[in-house]
C-alpha cells in the first residue's frame, strides 16, 4: 500500500526525499571537512579524502560499538529498583479446639448380638485446662457409635479467644483416660485430646484372631469432612472397597472396623487424609488371647513420614511378665516389644534405630535394618529389660514408626493377672512453650528426649507450687514422675520430644504431647 | 471631451519598487494629466522618493495601511472632481506600466462610454512574460478566482474583455463612479477588495474590462500590499474572510440569517476537508475567518452600499461568473501545467519481481510451521499473554480514565489498551482471536513491513530480501512471541512502517499522520522506546527544519494517549514507572550487555543453549555458537561505514546504537511487580531497534558492494537463519510459554455465575512462596489482557482498598476469627480460587490456605479447575458493586476520551491518502507566500 502512496516521479519532484542519489558525499553527516579546495584539485584527491574520512569514520564507529558492548556488560551501571508493596497479615485469632477421643468402644452389643453395629464402653475420665480458664464444652452429636450412657461421646474442648487481648494466644489442653473391665474388655487406654488436621498416620492396631483394630474419625467442624484411609501392612498396600469418600458429617464422628477392609493382618498402617472439614484420627486396639483379656489401648496419631523419628519413651514393666505370659497364653507374637516403622516412599529406607535407657545407665541397644519400600515391617525386640527407653530412629528416607510392649503381672504363685498392651507414638519436636495434660488414672511419667547436638533446659511447672528443672544433655532423656490427672507447663532453650506414659499393676498407656495448637502463621500478601 | 486621468499612486514600504515605477509612470506616452502620492504608513523612504518626482499632490494616508484605505484618505484630500470625464489610475508602488497602458486603457474606455472600470494585464515584476492576474471572477459558490494565473503570455488571452472584474492595481476607473460607489470594502482589505468594487460598478450599471494591451508589473497579489511575505495560514484566513464577508453582503436580505448561522458548521466541515486535502495549517484561518465573518459589523453598511447603488440584479452579472464546466477545465490545466518531469526516476526493487513476494510467502509458511498449534485455537495464554475480553465494548470501556479492578481505584489505562482494544475490534465476534490471527501472520508482515521499507532505501535486488529474512528472523521478535511479549511483537512489526513513513512524512501530511499513528502504537507497545524514538525523530527535525510542523505531529498521538498515564504517574513520584511493560508483568532474568549484543533477551541465548542441551552438547558454547553466527551480519553491518553511503549508514548505525542502549537500559530499570517479584522491563523491543538498525546498515554494505554482494550476503543470511534455528524450534515444538487457551481467565462456573450477575467478584489467591501470597480481586469473568494496568503493577504503596484485599485474603486463608462473611458482602466477593501450583516448595502454604478454605464452613469447595482450585461462597448478600466510576462516568473520564478521540480522529483524517493532484495544491496551499524581490 506503502509502495503506491508516492510514484517514483512523485518522489523526484520532492527533492528532499532521502533517495539514494543525495548521498554521494558524506561531509554533511560524518563531519568530515570537505576540503575546500576540492573543486581545483585533480578527482583523485578529492576520492582519496573522501576515502580518509570513511576509515575514520568507521574506526571510530567500531570503537563506539566495541566500547558499547564491553562498557554494557563490565561496567557498574546504575540501576533502578522499585519494591511492590506488600503487608504482613496476621491473621485474627480464633478459638482454640481440642477433640478428646471418647470412651472405648466395641463391635456387638453386650449379649454379643449386632457384630457389625458399635458400642460404647463405659465413660472416659477427661481432664483439660486452658489459660483463660474458661473451657467449653460440647459433644459430637452424630456418631456411629451407639452410647450405653447419657455422656459417652468424643467431646470437643473449646477455648475463646482472651475478650482482654485477643490476639494473645490462648493455650488449652486435655486428656482422657479410661479403665474398662467388661467382658473381653480389660485394661487401661490415656489418650491427649488433639487438635484436627487434613493428613495423620495411624501406626498401631492388628486385625488377627483375637485382635479387634476399629478406627476413629472426629469431625468436630461445622463442614463435612471427605475421608480416604491408605491402608498398609507387611505386604504393602491393601486395596480395599469402600476406603475413599468416607463423609464425616459436621460434628460428626465414624467408626470403622480395620478388619472389615484388611482383615488378618498383624502390622497395619493407616494413612488418613481429609478434604473438606478437618478432623481427628485414632486407632482403638483391644486384644483377646484365647479366652483371656490382653488388654486395650487408644493409639493417636504418629508424626507424619520423616527421616527422624523420636520416641521418648517406651516402657518395659516387667521383662519376666512377658516371658512368663509367652510361656502360658496362646498366641502371643504381639506381646513381645516391637518398632512398627513403614516407607511410604519409593525408595528402600536403612534405618539406624538407638534405644536408650532413661531410668537406669545402661548401655543404648543399637541397630541398623534396611527395609523395603511401601510395607510395613514389625521389628520386635526380644529379651528387652525391665525399664523405660528413649527411640531415635535415624532414616535415610522418609518414614513413619511407632513402638509397642506389653505389659503384665505376675504374681508370686507364677500366675499373669491383669495384662495390658500400649502403643507409643512418635512425638513432635515441641519448640516454644507447651501446655499439657496428664490423664487421670494411674501414676504417670512425663518423659522428655532431647534429640539434638546440644544439652537443653526444660522446666517443668504446675500450679500448686510444682516447679522442676533439668538439663538434659544430647541425646538424652528424662522421665519425671508426675501426679496423674494435672496440667503442666513445659518451657525448654530447644528442641524436645515429649510424651506421657502410664503403667501401674500391669496396666499401661501412654500418649504424645503435642505443640500448642497454632494459630495460623502470618502471611505476607501483596495485592 | 479629453479626458481627465488623476493617477494615485500608493506606496507603503515600496522603496526598492518605486524608482522604477516611477520612472515608468513617467515614460507614460499619455502621461496622467496629475499625479497623487500617497504614503500608507510607511517606515522606509518611499514618501522621500515619492516626493522627488514632482507629484501634483503628496498625501500622508496615516492609519490607513490597506491600498483602497489610502486611495479615500488621499481623494477626500484632494481638490474636488474638475470634470465629469475624470478617471483615476490606482497604482501600487510595485505597478510599473508599461509606456503605452494608460493610453491603451483609456483607449478601452473611450470606444465604450458604458464601460466605468478598465484593468490592465498584469505581469510578473521580473519576467513579464508571464501573466500573473489577468481579470478575476467568481465561482458557482462565490469564491473569487483568477481567469488566468501564472500562465506565460501567448497572447492566448488578447481576446478577452468583458470581465467580472479585475485587479486593483493598474486599475483604471471612472472618478464619480468611484465616488458613487464609495470605493473599495473597507472590510475586504487586499484580497478580493476590487473584485468586489467590480462587481458593485457591474451592479450599478457599469461595465468592467479587461485591457490586454495595457500591461503593469506587479509583484504579487494585493494581499502582499506592504509586506515582504503572508503566511499560509494568513492568506487562508484573509481570502476565507473575504469570501465570507461577500457572501453576507451580497446575500438576499432574507438568507443572511441563514447564511450566518451555517458560518461556525461550515467552518468545521471545512477543517475536516482541510485534514483531508492535507492543509491542517488551513484550519486555524478557516476559524478565525470565521469567525471575523460571524462579528462583521461591515456587513450592514456594505449592503447598504451596494442597495443604494445597484441598479440591475445578480442574473445580469451570472454569464460572467465561471461555470462548474469552466472550472474543471481549468484545474485540468493546473494539473498538466504542475506535472514534474521524470528524469529522476529511481530503478527500486520491485515487490513482486525481486523476490518481496517470495520472502513474503515463505516467512507466511514458516509462521504456520511455528504456530500451527495455534491454528485452531480460540485464544493464547501463557508468558505476558492473557485472553482478551469477550466484548467489543468491555474493550473499549477499559481504555481512558476509568475505574480498573486490578489497580482498585480509577485510574488512567495503560495506552496499549487502546492498541489492545483497536486490535480485538478486527475481530470483533471473539477478540482474543485477534491475537491468535496475530501470531499466525506475525511473520509474515514483518517480512513484509522490512522488505518495503528496505526496498524504499535500496536499489539491489538482494538487500530487501537479506533485511527482510534478518528482521523476520530476528532473535529479539522470536522471542518475543514465545514469551508472550505482544507489545514487543507489535513494535517489531510496525518499526519498519515508522522508519518507511517517518522518512516520507517530511514532505506528506498523509505519511506525517501514518507515522503519527504507527509511533502512538509502538510506543504504547513498548513505552521502553519512547527514548529513543523521540532522540530519533529529533535528529530527523534538526535534518529537516522545513518540515518542523509535519514531523512535529508524529508525536502528537502518542502524547495523547501517554498524557493521563504521565500525569498519574508524576502526581505518584514515579515518572519512570511510564516505561513499565504494559501487559500481564512477568518475572524474568535480565541479560548482560554481551548477552544483548548478541540479540540474546533472556539469558539461555534464545534457547540455544537448551537446543545444545537437547541435543547432548555443553551448553556453554551456546553464546559463542550465536556470536559465530552472527559475526557476517554484524561485519557487513560495520563495514557500511567504510563504504560510499555513509550518510544512510551513519544513521542506520546510530539507531543500532539508541536500541542496543535502550535494551541495556531496559535491564536495568524494574519498576513493576508480579506479586512479590521484581519485573525488569523487557530488552526485546530495544533490541529490536538495535536490529532495525544494523538490517539497515547491512543494506548499505551489500548496495555499495554492488555485484560482489552475493557472496556476503549469502554468509550473513545463512548466518542469521542459524541463529534462528533454536528459537524457532522452541516455538515450533511448544517449549515457549505461550499455549493456547480456551479464552477463560476464571472456572467456568464462575463465568456461569457472572452472566446472572454482572460484577461479581473472585478473589484470586496464588502462592509465591513460602508464606507469601499474591491477591488479586476480579470482577465478572476475570480481568483480560487489556484491562492490566501499569498502574497497578508499578505502586509502591498500598491504598485503602487494596490494605482490605490483603486483609481479607490474609485471614481467608487462615483459621482466623476475622469476620469474613461481612468483608465478602462489602467487596460482594462470590468466588475465591487458588491458582495452581508452580513452584513445589510453595506446596505447605499452598496445603494450608486448602485446608483453612476448605475448613470454612461459610464456603462450599468447588473443587479443581483448570484455573484452581475454586470455593464459592453462596450466602452472598446482594448489594452494590463497590466499583468506581467508569471510562465515561467522570468528567475527566470524558475529557479524556474526547481528547484522544479528537487526535486520533484529526490524525486519522489527516491520514487518508489523497491524490496526486491534491497533494501538490495542498502543497502550495501550505506554503507562503512571498513577493518577488525588488532587485534582479
Amino acid at each position: 500500500m506503502i509502495d503506491n502512496e508516492l510514484t517514483p516521479d512523485e518522489a523526484a519532484a520532492l527533492p528532499d526525499q532521502p533517495t539514494g542519489e543525495e548521498f554521494d558525499d558524506d561531509h554533511e553527516l560524518t563531519g568530515a571537512p570537505e576540503p575546500e579546495s576540492s573543486a581545483k584539485r585533480p578527482v583523485s584527491a578529492k576520492a582519496a579524502a573522501a576515502v580518509g574520512a570513511r576509515v575514520v569514520v568507521g574506526v571510530l564507529g567500531i570503537g563506539i560499538a566495541a566500547a558499547a558492548v564491553l562498557g554494557s556488560s563490565f561496567l557498574d551501571l546504575p540501576s533502578y529498583t522499585a519494591t511492590p508493596p506488600s503487608e504482613l497479615v496476621v491473621p485474627v485469632p480464633t478459638a482454640q479446639q481440642l477433640t478428646c477421643p471418647g470412651p472405648l468402644l466395641r463391635l456387638s452389643d453386650e449379649s454379643g448380638a449386632a457384630a457389625s453395629a458399635v458400642f460404647t464402653l463405659g465413660q472416659a475420665l477427661t481432664r483439660f485446662s486452658s489459660s483463660t480458664g474458661t473451657v467449653e464444652q460440647s459433644s459430637i452429636s452424630a456418631s456411629d457409635a451407639q452410647a450405653g450412657e447419657a455422656v459417652a461421646e468424643p467431646l470437643v474442648l473449646s477455648a475463646a479467644p482472651d475478650s482482654q487481648s485477643p490476639d494473645s494466644l490462648v493455650r488449652l489442653s486435655g486428656a482422657q483416660s479410661q479403665y474398662v473391665n467388661i467382658g473381653d474388655y480389660v485394661g487401661f487406654a490415656a489418650a491427649g485430646c488433639r487438635a484436627v488436621g487434613g493428613d495423620s498416620w495411624l501406626v498401631g492396631g492388628s486385625t488377627t484372631t483375637g485382635r479387634t483394630t476399629l478406627i476413629s474419625l472426629t469431625n468436630p467442624t461445622e463442614v463435612a469432612s471427605t475421608v480416604t484411609l491408605d491402608i498398609f501392612d507387611e505386604r504393602g498396600i491393601v486395596s480395599a472397597a469402600g476406603t475413599t469418600g468416607i463423609v464425616v458429617p459436621p460434628n460428626g464422628q465414624r467408626v470403622l472396623s480395620l478388619a472389615g477392609f484388611a482383615p488378618g493382618i498383624s502390622s497395619p498402617v493407616v494413612h488418613v487424609t481429609s478434604t473438606g472439614g478437618q478432623i481427628t484420627a485414632e486407632l482403638q486396639q483391644s486384644i483377646v488371647r484365647g479366652l483371656d483379656a490382653g488388654g486395650v489401648e487408644i493409639v493417636g496419631a504418629s508424626q507424619p513420614s520423616s527421616r527422624s523419628v523420636v520416641i521418648p519413651a517406651m516402657v518395659v514393666t516387667s521383662l519376666e511378665a512377658i516371658q512368663a505370659l509367652r510361656g502360658t497364653a496362646t498366641e502371643t507374637d504381639d506381646v513381645i516389644a516391637a518398632i512398627r516403622v513403614f516407607v511410604p516412599g519409593e525408595a528402600p529406607a536403612t534405618i539406624t534405630t538407638t534405644l536408650t535407657p532413661t531410668d537406669a545407665e545402661r548401655d543404648p541397644i543399637e541397630f541398623t535394618l534396611d527395609l523395603s519400600a511401601g510395607v510395613v515391617t514389625d521389628i520386635p525386640i526380644e529379651e528387652l529389660a525391665t525399664g523405660t527407653y528413649a527411640v531415635q530412629i535415624e532414616s535415610d528416607e522418609p518414614i513413619v514408626a511407632a513402638a509397642r510392649t506389653t505389659s503384665a503381672v505376675i504374681s508370686a504363685s507364677e500366675k499373669i493377672s491383669a495384662t495390658d498392651f500400649a502403643w507409643f507414638t512418635s512425638s513432635p519436636a515441641l519448640s516454644g512453650d507447651t501446655q499439657f495434660t496428664v490423664a487421670p488414672g494411674l501414676d504417670a511419667t512425663v518423659n522428655v528426649t532431647n534429640a539434638g547436638e546440644t544439652a537443653v533446659d526444660v522446666a517443668l511447672t504446675a500450679d500448686a507450687g510444682f516447679n522442676e528443672e533439668y538439663t538434659i544433655e544430647a541425646g538424652s532423656s528424662v522421665s519425671v514422675p508426675v501426679s496423674s490427672g494435672r496440667t503442666f507447663t513445659l518451657t525448654q532453650s530447644g528442641p524436645v520430644y515429649v510424651s506421657v506414659t502410664q503403667a501401674e499393676n500391669g496396666f499401661i498407656a501412654a500418649y504424645s504431647i503435642d505443640p500448642q495448637t497454632p494459630g495460623s502463621s502470618p502471611l505476607t500478601v501483596f495485592p | 471631451m479629453q479626458p481627465r486621468v488623476t493617477a494615485v499612486l500608493v506606496a507603503r514600504n515600496g522603496a526598492k519598487y518605486l524608482p522604477r515605477t516611477l520612472a515608468a509612470i513617467a515614460a507614460q506616452s499619455r502621461r496622467p494629466d496629475s499625479v497623487i502620492v500617497v504614503d500608507a504608513e510607511s517606515s522606509d523612504e518611499s514618501l522621500a522618493l515619492m516626493a522627488d518626482s514632482a507629484p501634483a499632490q503628496i498625501a500622508d494616508a496615516h492609519a490607513h495601511k490597506t491600498f483602497g484605505g489610502a486611495i479615500g484618505a488621499a481623494l477626500y484630500t484632494a481638490a474636488p472632481q474638475a470634470t465629469e470625464n475624470e478617471w483615476l489610475w490606482l497604482l501600487a508602488h510595485d505597478s510599473a506600466p508599461d509606456p503605452n497602458a494608460l493610453r491603451a486603457l483609456l483607449g478601452a474606455v473611450e470606444i465604450a462610454p458604458s464601460v466605468a472600470v478598465a484593468g490592465p494585464k498584469l505581469v510578473r515584476w521580473d519576467d513579464p512574460a508571464v501573466i500573473s492576474n489577468f481579470g478575476e471572477t467568481l465561482t458557482p459558490l462565490g469564491r473569487s478566482v483568477g481567469l488566468v494565473n501564472d500562465e506565460l503570455d501567448q497572447a492566448q488571452h488578447d481576446v478577452q474583455t468583458d470581465a467580472m472584474g479585475v485587479a486593483g492595481a493598474g486599475m483604471l476607473v471612472r472618478r464619480q463612479v468611484w465616488t458613487a460607489l464609495g470605493g473599495f470594502d473597507p472590510k475586504l482589505t487586499s484580497v478580493d477588495a476590487a473584485l468586489d468594487f467590480c462587481i458593485r460598478a457591474r451592479l450599478a450599471g457599469h461595465r468592467v474590462v479587461a485591457v490586454a494591451d495595457a500591461r503593469v508589473a506587479s509583484s504579487g497579489g494585493p494581499e502582499l500590499f506592504g509586506k515582504r511575505t503572508i503566511s499560509a495560514a494568513a492568506h487562508n484566513r484573509v481570502q476565507r474572510f473575504a469570501q465570507l464577508h461577500r457572501r453576507l453582503v451580497y446575500a438576499p436580505a432574507i438568507a443572511v440569517p441563514l447564511h450566518w448561522l451555517t458560518l461556525l458548521p461550515l467552518a468545521i466541515l471545512r477543517s475536516l476537508g482541510h485534514l483531508i486535502a492535507k492543509r491542517p495549517t488551513a484550519i486555524a484561518g478557516e476559524f478565525a475567518a470565521a469567525f471575523a465573518a460571524i462579528f462583521d459589523g461591515g456587513v450592514v453598511a456594505a449592503r447598504r452600499n451596494l442597495r443604494r447603488n445597484k441598479k440591475l440584479g445578480f442574473a445580469a452579472v451570472d454569464p460572467l461568473r465561471m461555470s462548474w464546466a469552466e472550472l474543471r477545465e481549468m484545474r485540468a490545466h493546473e494539473r498538466h501545467g504542475a506535472a514534474p518531469d521524470a528524469a529522476f526516476e529511481v530503478e527500486r526493487p520491485k515487490f513482486f519481481g525481486n523476490g518481496g513476494a517470495w520472502v513474503v510467502l515463505l516467512a507466511g509458511i514458516l509462521g504456520m510451521i511455528s504456530f500451527s498449534r495455534f491454528v485452531d485455537a480460540h485464544a493464547l495464554i501463557g508468558g505476558g499473554l492473557l485472553p482478551l475480553s469477550t466484548t467489543v465494548s468491555e474493550l473499549w470501556a477499559h481504555v481512558g480514565y476509568g475505574w480498573n479492578d486490578l489497580a482498585q481505584q480509577v485510574v488512567a489505562a495503560d495506552p496499549f489498551a487502546a492498541v489492545l482494544a483497536a486490535l480485538g475490534a478486527l475481530t470483533f465476534w471473539n477478540p482474543s482471536f485477534s491475537i491468535v490471527m496475530l501470531y499466525l501472520l506475525a511473520l509474515p508482515l514483518a517480512a513484509l513491513a522490512a522488505w518495503l521499507c528496505a526496498a524504499a532505501i535500496s536499489e539491489r535486488t538482494w538487500a530487501p530480501t537479506l533485511a527482510a529474512v534478518a528482521w523476520t528472523v530476528a532473535p529479539s521478535f522470536l522471542v518475543a512471541l514465545g514469551e508472550g511479549q505482544l507489545g514487543a511483537v507489535l513494535a517489531h512489526i510496525l518499526l519498519p512502517w515508522l522508519i518507511l513513513t517517518a522518512l516520507r512524512a517530511a514532505h506528506n501530511w498523509a505519511m506525517a499522520a501514518l507515522a503519527a499513528l504507527l509511533f502512538a502504537v509502538i510506543t504504547a507497545s513498548a513505552p521502553s522506546l519512547i527514548p529513543a524514538l523521540v532522540i530519533g525523530l529529533v535528529a530527523w527535525i534538526v535534518l529537516r527544519p522545513k518540515s518542523t510542523h509535519r514531523l512535529i505531529w508524529i508525536v502528537l498521538p502518542a502524547a495523547a494517549l501517554f498524557a493521563p498515564l504521565v500525569i498519574q504517574q508524576w502526581g505518584r513520584g514515579a515518572l519512570l514507572a511510564i516505561f513499565a511493560d504494559p501487559g500481564l508483568p512477568v518475572a524474568r532474568v535480565a541479560s548482560s550487555g554481551w548477552q544483548l549484543a548478541i540479540g540474546s533477551v533472556v539469558p539461555g541465548t534464545n534457547g540455544w543453549s537448551e537446543l545444545l542441551a537437547t541435543l547432548g552438547l555443553n551448553d556453554r558454547y551456546g553464546p559463542l555458537l550465536v556470536a559465530l553466527l552472527l559475526a557476517p551480519f554484524a561485519a557487513l553491518a560495520l563495514m557500511s561505514l567504510f563504504v560510499p553511503g555513509t550518510r544512510r549508514a551513519v544513521p542506520a548505525l546510530a539507531l543500532a546504537l539508541l536500541g542496543f542502549a535502550t535494551a541495556v537500559a531496559a535491564t536495568h530499570l524494574t519498576v513493576s511487580a508480579s506479586g512479590e517479584s521484581e519485573v525488569t522491563v523487557w530488552a526485546g523491543a530495544g533490541l529490536s531497534l538495535y536490529w532495525l538498525g544494523l538490517s539497515g546498515a547491512v543494506i548499505v554494505a551489500i548496495d555499495s558492494l554492488g555485484r560482489h554482494a552475493a557472496l556476503p550476503a549469502v554468509v550473513a543470511l545463512v548466518g542469521i537463519l542459524g541463529i534462528s534455528a533454536a528459537p524457532l524450534w522452541s516455538l515450533a515444538s511448544g517449549n515457549v510459554p505461550v499455549t493456547t487457551s480456551n479464552g477463560r481467565l476464571l472456572p467456568a462456573f464462575v463465568a456461569a455465575e457472572s452472566t446472572q450477575r454482572d460484577g461479581l467478584g473472585t478473589l484470586q489467591l496464588t502462592v509465591t512462596s513460602d508464606s507469601t501470597i499474591a491477591v488479586d480481586l476480579h470482577r465478572g469473568r476475570g480481568s483480560g489482557l487489556d484491562e492490566q494496568s501499569t498502574l497497578a503493577a508499578t505502586s509502591t504503596e498500598l491504598s485503602d482498598a487494596e490494605l482490605v484485599n490483603a486483609t481479607l485474603a490474609g485471614n481467608i486463608a487462615s483459621r482466623s476469627g476475622y469476620a469474613i462473611a461481612n468483608e465478602l458482602n462489602d467487596l460482594q466477593v462470590a468466588f475465591i480460587v487458588l491458582t495452581p501450583a508452580t513452584d513445589p516448595e510453595t506446596s505447605e502454604t499452598r496445603q494450608r490456605i486448602i485446608e483453612a478454605l476448605d475448613g470454612n464452613s461459610l464456603l462450599n469447595p468447588i473443587g479443581d479447575t483448570a484455573q484452581g482450585y475454586l470455593w464459592h461462597y453462596p450466602e452472598l448478600r446482594e448489594a452494590e458493586i463497590p466499583v468506581g466510576a467508569s471510562n465515561t462516568e467522570t468528567r475527566w473520564g470524558q475529557i479524556v476520551l474526547a481528547g484522544q478521540a479528537t487526535v486520533f480522529g484529526l490524525t486519522l483524517l489527516l491520514a487518508i491518502p489523497t491524490t496526486r493532484r491534491r497533494r501538490l495544491k495542498a502543497a502550495k496551499a501550505e506554503s507562503a507566500v512571498t513577493v518577488i524581490e525588488a532587485n534582479q
